[in-house]
């Protein structure tokens, strides 16, 4: 994490290098996250993408008082509100249908699911509610500590904990759905 | 999914895009501030000239009295005091100046002088006229100080409309009749003290302004602006042609319109003893 801080700084002093660094390391598990709020990979994608175009313009200030993760799943997650609430003020889908629209077509080929049981995984996640989806990414995936999910998600870590037990248990639901037995989600 | 430089590639073109869009905004917002500052700026000049105007030129209503209060401080310059009473006229072209005697002796340098000045506009049974009475100063007033001048100003009716509009400093509209110019043994006109400037520049058509403390004439009054065919020279020394004027010391304006054709050259010492030259041929 600290590599990735300096990486930033060294991008705030005008190497842009640095920013690419970043993208390379963060553009798979923030593009997943946000897929969390959105369900749909390719504009998930286009919102990582503008939250590191926010990063290239704005350059906001980190404080370092969380990891850089924290901070930029942070940013992602503010820029995927923004934009789920210009979509609801447009009124064109309620944001169920759109997780209904967005069938497993993506075939992910990233680190994250190389395992099989990771891709099942996700499939199962992404019919869950979008929270449990996001919290369940977060845990598993990007193995952040409750704290520093209740910081991205904006919750308190009690909330996040209640949270990450309901979507667990709802996780097991899918999965004994699709036939899947003696999943161990602890 | 794209590579991580495919979106490092998009990041950069699209932040590069929102900053220049953000820039040209911001150039936008600055261009119409500019202008709306200067459309400001104009209205607030055109309502500071509009009240000038208003100032300068006050509509009285028939039947009442306007009454002017104008105090000014004057400072004497010392130079003045030594000036010559007349210019030596000896040399050949000497017959086109005319000079001014001087003030008598015994003046006090500072002071306070007041002027008043009632004008009042008779009934419409003198359409002729106003009447102004303009007390001419004393030997002993003083040259340094606050001078107050007071006009009163009686409108008769709108029987004479004409007559219901009258300008703070439009010259008078009589000439006092003990106030003609006497004369230089070269024949040119010679005046001494305001109220005899005040015939001289009548004599010669013209009219005239005071500003900060010095008169001014003014060929025309369509133009507006009081000052612009006038100007000023800051000592005689920069009076070229002309060494007979060379005598004279002091703020000396050069009043004369755009081809130096019938230039007047006016000094004067706090408004009080103006010496007033014809100057024919100043090129």
């Amino acid at each position: 994490m600290d590599n990735d801080a300096s990486s930033y700084r060294r991008f705030l002093a005008g190497d842009n290098n640095a920013l690419v660094e970043i993208i390379r390391d963060y553009k798979d598990g923030l593009t997943f996250f946000l897929n969390g709020f959105v369900n749909d990979l390719n504009l998930a994608e286009e919102l990582m993408e503008d939250t590191f175009v926010r990063l290239y313009t704005k350059k906001p200030r980190f404080s370092g008082k969380s990891s850089f993760k924290t901070w930029l799943y942070g940013i992602g997650r503010n820029i995927a509100r923004e934009h789920l609430q210009r979509e609801r003020k447009r009124k064109t889908l309620p944001l169920e249908d759109h997780a209904e629209l967005s069938d497993d077509t993506y075939e992910p080929e990233s680190s994250f699911f190389r395992k099989q049981k990771n891709r099942d995984l996700y499939r199962a996640m992404r019919k869950l509610k979008p929270e449990y989806h996001q919290v369940l990414w977060l845990y598993f995936f990007e193995s952040l500590r409750d704290k520093e999910i209740a910081a991205i998600m904006h919750k308190s870590p009690n909330n996040v904990n209640v949270l990450l037990h309901r979507a667990k248990k709802a996780l097991k639901t899918q999965l004994e759905k699709e036939g899947y037995f003696n999943e161990n989600l602890s | 999914m794209k590579t991580y430089l495919e979106v490092a590639q998009d990041v950069f073109r699209k932040g590069d895009d929102y900053l220049q869009q953000k820039e040209q905004k911001r150039n936008s917002i600055k261009k119409g501030a500019a202008a709306g500052f200067l459309a400001v700026l104009g209205i607030a000049a055109f309502g500071l000239l509009k009240q000038l105007s208003d100032v300068k030129n006050p509509t009285l209503m028939p039947g009442t009295t306007e009454s002017v209060h104008i105090t000014e401080n004057i400072q004497a310059n010392s130079d003045n005091e030594e000036l010559p009473a007349a210019i030596d006229t000896s040399d050949a072209d000497s017959s086109q100046i005319t000079t001014t005697p001087h003030q008598t002796s015994n003046e006090p340098t500072s002071g306070t002088k007041n002027i008043e000045r009632d004008t009042t506009v008779p009934p419409e049974s003198d359409q002729e006229r106003t009447t102004k009475t303009i007390p001419h100063q004393t030997s002993n007033e003083p040259t340094t100080g606050t001078r107050i001048i007071e006009r009163d100003t009686t409108v008769p009716s709108e029987s004479d409309p004409e007559r219901t509009t009258k300008k703070e400093d439009e010259p008078p509209t009589s000439k006092p009749s003990t106030d003609s110019a006497p004369t230089t043994p070269s024949g040119a006109p010679s005046y001494s003290g305001s109220a005899r400037l005040r015939t001289a520049l009548e004599e010669n058509a013209c009219g005239w302004i005071r500003y900060n403390g010095a008169y001014y004439l003014q060929d025309d009054w369509s133009n507006g602006n009081a000052v612009e065919n006038c100007e000023r020279i800051g000592s005689t020394s920069t009076v070229e042609g002309n060494p007979e004027l060379l005598g004279l010391t002091g703020d000396v304006f050069l009043v004369t319109d755009d081809n130096y054709s019938g230039c007047l050259l006016l000094r004067t010492d706090a408004g009080r003893n103006i010496v007033f030259v014809r100057v024919p041929d100043v090129k």
